[in-house]
């Protein structure tokens, strides 16, 4: 919300007069009001038990019987085990797969669908969204099968002749973690094309006429008009997909569990088994501080960036 | 304002602290001091039972409860089933609800059971192993398997925790009948005679043993080593007996002849890439001689049983039979349980040689059940029951391997891939596994 | 307007990224017409359509559908009312502290439920609310209040602000504001909301087998009797999967105008 001074553009002045600023100072005190419910509800599942996550983070529990304090040794294990430390590095792989590239094709998409009215553009639409729709449980399933040895995948490679680039996605340790990461692009991008849809579709029609005027083709019109359109809308995108990308959890799960070897351990898998597999309560609450730490700073960061108008 | 706002939270977030957590649940539940064996004394009573089993066995324990019932008519059995997975997660969660089950199935080993009976949320069973006579009943390997001393530092000793039932799972080698027909081969009845099979069937163009590493499946590795270990050394090394070292137990012999099969070729090709219901799948639709595998696991039909054979082979020095077995489920009774005397006579009478039966009858693997009739159609289940027979005779149980820590099955499963990738070496994999459980005995205190 | 060879290079690039969409839908419902237990496709003669009533009967849909679809329909009522007043609040009259207070409801956006999961059933115990609909459909509530608050916040305050200005000049209360104008000019997004809420309501997995059991166990979790400790049956699971996503889709398409124009009307404008 930092104001700079800088000469409008015409989609800014349009947008001035949408621009809030508070109705009066007392309004606050009722917006508090207006807000207490779903705060309160709030407080109670999310905070109150985050609290207490912080709590456990620092000590050593099974989670049922008697604990021990051990301060900041669940933290100092999670930077210094080399298994632990490489669930980050796995993250900004996945990064790539779940937030660049589903931007990168959201956007390819939804310029194809808002350039011009064209029928059909309702059924791509639908098509592109089913992903979202379906239980992560079943996409895994799916995508085990395409990657198998003798799956879909493979074949279709072998049938083009490529028989050299054929290999066990999933067991292979190079290609694992990318191709879990694709799973990912593929699930994300139909819900980037509809933000991008809607944003595209808020940008003024007569900066595209003047765009037209001025003798741009389709590319140039998208790089001067709906990309910097979409500034508010990629900012949404990419911290709800970088967000999901640190969460992974179900598909790694179904599919290699983390391996081969540790090769698509993500932090929320490790913190699954520590939780519910190994009783080390106190390590899972350790790394749930650290992911959630990490988000808040993601997310502040792009607000900031995005908010600046 | 703000400020203020942020001094509140961190004053809640303080008071909270104060009270660590886990220290509302130490209140300690000893071993009932008088039981009862006499379960029409105790009236009408209903108990809750939360189970892990689906498909035959959960047609078992249907059948075994109608059979308790029966015998007992003032006692009702209510049976909640839930998969695998979710009663693993939960279990510990679900005991200390005081509408949570009477009777549960828990998994052996530190992970499950360990952190149950530690943590006082499932009963101290010595008292009614007394009066039932369970220690007569059960042989030592599979009775160790339910203990724990009662200061929680050891497993396979001390006092009983759970019970097991007149069923087992193990670890052999499965083949295919009709494949072995055909290549002229008998049913091997030794490690050496195995792999000049398996050699044979590779010379003859066919996958010697069907196998997957996707999900990091360790089977064959601690089949092997079943066959290469000495029996006591291997259940102490599981059981927290430092002195014991994993290259005692063969560990590296075993990891050195599973990864000489791979080089050799004796797994399907690109077997890094295939997933373990594949495998199963494939093993079962014809792929492949033999396939190391859990007994129960490849879900059989009548008409296929008739078609895969089991072998539990003897040990490579030829001193008996020794096998990676226990029973399907650690039964346990709640700390919370009202009419603990009843459940305990459902848990003998899961043990009983009725129950063995019944589970013959679904086409289930029996145990302790020395009199029991399998169907001699099932060429499988007739491998099976006779392997189990033959265990319960030597004595020769060793747990799964990977009940020496709640991180085992992890450890294993990536070293093994990283093994297969040749990214590890024997020995190391081996070293690999000593830290991991020594670790954990550390911890332990 | 465009030229024709645009439009032709549109449909193929649409076309080829729909192929690539579809194809693992498509190889999941030959998996669920599979009689194989592994899934492995079969020719069209061989479909085996008894699996859905087989998945139907072996999951126990009726009844675990019934308590998804109660789970799922208070959540989403429940839902859009809290989003209201906070997107209301947050969007349009301010509220005291905001500055500290927004960033914190963000944060929950972002929070794996697996890192508050245990610390949540301990207190949920406390009140006697695990295995409960009640409790469960407390958590999704709480759970879901950040999204909402931040969509509806990001509708109110797309909405032109002179409306509101004379509307308080004619002396509207901030209550009267939300109910007579706000909420209706915003029916775009609250659609959207419900679709949304609905769906991830539906489809969750992880709080359902931690939360409820026996008798009240939700669809998604009912799918696991199809995968043992050792067998899976992926025809089944497939056959149920796509049992359970019915409703969803059902939706989505009901809601498809409704949800795009919600999503036109620059509900999520920053």
């Amino acid at each position: 919300m930092v104001v700079t001074a800088r000469p409008a553009t015409p989609a800014e002045t349009r947008d001035a007069d949408v621009r809030r600023r508070p109705l009066r100072r007392r309004t606050r005190w009722i917006g508090l009001g207006f807000a207490a419910l779903p705060l309160a509800v709030y407080g109670l599942v999310v905070l109150v038990p985050l609290a207490q996550s912080v709590q456990y983070s620092f000590y050593k529990w099974d989670g049922v019987s008697a604990s021990t304090f051990v301060g900041l040794d669940n933290y100092r294990s999670f930077v210094t085990d080399p298994v632990l430390r490489s669930t980050l590095g796995h993250v900004l792989v996945l990064i790539g797969f779940f937030a660049l590239l589903p931007i990168v094709l959201g956007l390819l998409s939804a310029a194809l669908l808002t350039r011009a009215k064209q029928p059909g553009m309702a059924v791509y639409r639908w098509i592109f969204f089913l992903p979202q729709v379906m239980t992560s449980v079943v996409i895994a399933l799916v995508f085990k099968r395409i990657y198998a040895p003798d799956g879909p995948l493979n074949t279709a490679l072998r049938a083009v002749g490529l028989d050299s680039l054929a290999k066990t996605w999933l067991g292979d340790f190079t290609w694992a973690l990318p191709a879990l990461g694709l799973i990912g692009t593929w699930v994300t991008f139909g819900f980037c094309m509809v933000l991008f849809i809607s944003g595209t579709s808020a940008i003024a029609p007569e900066l595209y006429e003047a765009a037209r005027i001025d003798g741009a083709g389709p590319v140039r019109e998208f790089f001067a008009v709906t990309l910097p359109g979409l500034r508010g809308q990629l900012a949404v995108a990419l911290t709800l997909t970088i967000t999901a990308a640190l969460r992974t959890f179900d598909l790694v799960w179904i599919t290699t569990h983390g391996g081969p070897g540790t090769s698509t351990l993500t932090p929320a898998v490790a913190l699954y088994k520590a939780a519910f597999q190994n009783p080390q309560v106190g390590l899972a609450a350790a790394i749930g501080v650290v992911m959630a730490a990490l988000c808040l700073v993601i997310a502040v960061v792009i607000t900031r960036v995005s908010e600046r108008d | 304002m703000r400020f203020h706002k942020a001094g509140v939270a961190a004053a809640v977030a303080l008071s909270l602290a104060a009270c660590s957590p886990g220290s509302g649940s130490t209140d300690k539940t000893d071993a009932p001091s008088t039981v009862s064996t006499d379960v029409a004394k105790a009236g009408n009573v209903t108990l809750k039972l939360t189970d892990f089993w689906g498909a035959a066995e959960g047609e078992w324990i249907k059948s075994v409860i109608t059979g308790f019932q029966t015998k007992y008519p003032n006692v009702k059995i209510a049976r909640t089933t839930e998969d695998w997975g979710q009663l693993n997660s939960t279990l510990n969660l679900q005991l200390q609800d005081d509408s949570g089950p009477d009777i549960a199935t828990a998994n052996n080993g530190w992970q499950s059971l360990g952190t149950l009976a530690k943590g006082n949320l499932v009963l101290n069973l010595d008292a009614y192993a007394k009066a039932y006579g369970w220690d007569k009943k059960v042989p030592t390997t599979i009775t160790r398997q339910n203990t724990f001393t009662t200061d929680f530092k050891t497993m396979g000793s001390g006092s009983w925790f759970s019970t097991p039932m007149a069923r087992t799972s193990l670890i052999g080698l499965y083949y295919n009948a009709d494949k072995l027909k055909k290549l002229g081969i008998n049913p091997p009845t030794s490690l050496d005679e195995l792999e000049a099979d398996a050699a044979k069937a590779k010379a003859a163009g066919e996958v010697p043993f069907e196998y997957g590493s996707l999900d990091g499946s360790t089977t064959v590795l601690l089949g092997l080593q079943a066959l290469l270990a000495d029996k006591k050394k291997l259940n102490d090394y599981i059981y927290g007996d430092s002195t014991v070292k994993a290259t005692d137990v063969a560990m590296t012999d075993a990891i050195t002849l599973t990864k000489k099969w791979a080089d050799e070729g004796f797994f399907p090709p690109k077997f890094n890439g295939i997933d373990y219901q594949t495998a199963v799948a494939n093993f079962v639709g014809g792929k492949g001689v033999f396939r190391w595998e859990y007994t129960g696991s490849l879900g059989l039909n009548a008409q296929q049983q008739g078609h895969f054979g089991y072998i539990q082979l003897p040990q490579k020095s030829s001193s008996g039979t020794v096998g990676v077995g226990a029973a399907p489920g650690a039964m346990v009774i709640s700390a919370k349980s009202k009419h603990p005397d009843v459940a305990a006579a459902f848990l003998d009478y899961l043990m009983s040689p009725e129950a063995g039966q019944m589970a013959a009858d679904k086409g289930l693997v029996p145990a302790m059940s020395p009199d029991v009739k399998v169907p001699a159609s099932s060429l499988s289940l007739t491998g099976e029951s006779a392997g189990a027979a033959t265990l319960d005779k030597n004595d020769g149980y060793v747990p799964y391997f990977d009940w020496s820590s709640p991180t085992m099955l992890d450890t294993l499963g990536q070293n093994l891939q990283l093994v297969y990738a040749g990214k590890m070496t024997p020995d190391k994999f081996t070293a690999a596994v000593d830290k991991d459980r020594d670790t954990f005995l550390a911890g332990q205190g | 307007m465009i030229s024709k060879v645009e439009r032709t290079v549109n449909y193929v690039v649409l076309t080829i990224l729909a192929v690539v969409v579809l194809f693992p839908v498509g190889t999941f419902v030959v998996a669920a017409l599979s009689p194989d237990r592994s899934g492995k496709p079969v020719g069209v003669g061989d479909f085996a359509w008894g699996n859905f009533s087989t998945a139907w009967h072996d999951a126990g849909f009726a009844r675990a559908m019934t308590v998804s679809m109660i789970i799922a329909v208070c959540v989403v009522a429940g839902q859009v009312l809290l989003a209201l007043l906070g997107g209301y609040a947050f969007g349009v009259l301010g509220v005291v502290g905001d500055k500290v207070l927004f960033p914190i409801v963000l944060l929950g956006m972002m929070i794996s439920l697996e890192a508050i999961i245990v610390p949540l059933y301990y207190q949920f115990r406390t009140f006697g609310l695990t295995n409960t609909l009640p409790g469960i459909i407390l958590v999704h509530l709480g759970m879901g209040v950040p999204f909402g608050i931040f969509w509806m916040r990001a509708a109110f305050r797309a909405l032109p602000r002179s409306a509101f200005e004379s509307a308080e000049l004619d002396g509207a209360g901030a209550l009267r504001m939300l109910r007579s104008m706000a909420a209706p000019m915003a029916r775009p997004a609250i659609y959207t909301l419900i679709l949304l809420s609905f769906m991830w309501t539906w489809n969750d997995y992880f709080l359902s087998l931690v939360f409820l059991h026996g008798e009240n166990q939700t669809a998604t979790v009912a799918l696991g009797v199809f995968q043992g400790r050792y067998v899976t049956q992926i025809n089944l699971m497939a056959a149920g999967g796509l049992i359970v996503a019915a409703p969803v889709l059902v939706l989505y398409v009901a809601f498809q105008r409704k949800f795009i124009s919600g999503m036109l009307a620059g509900a999520i404008k920053e």
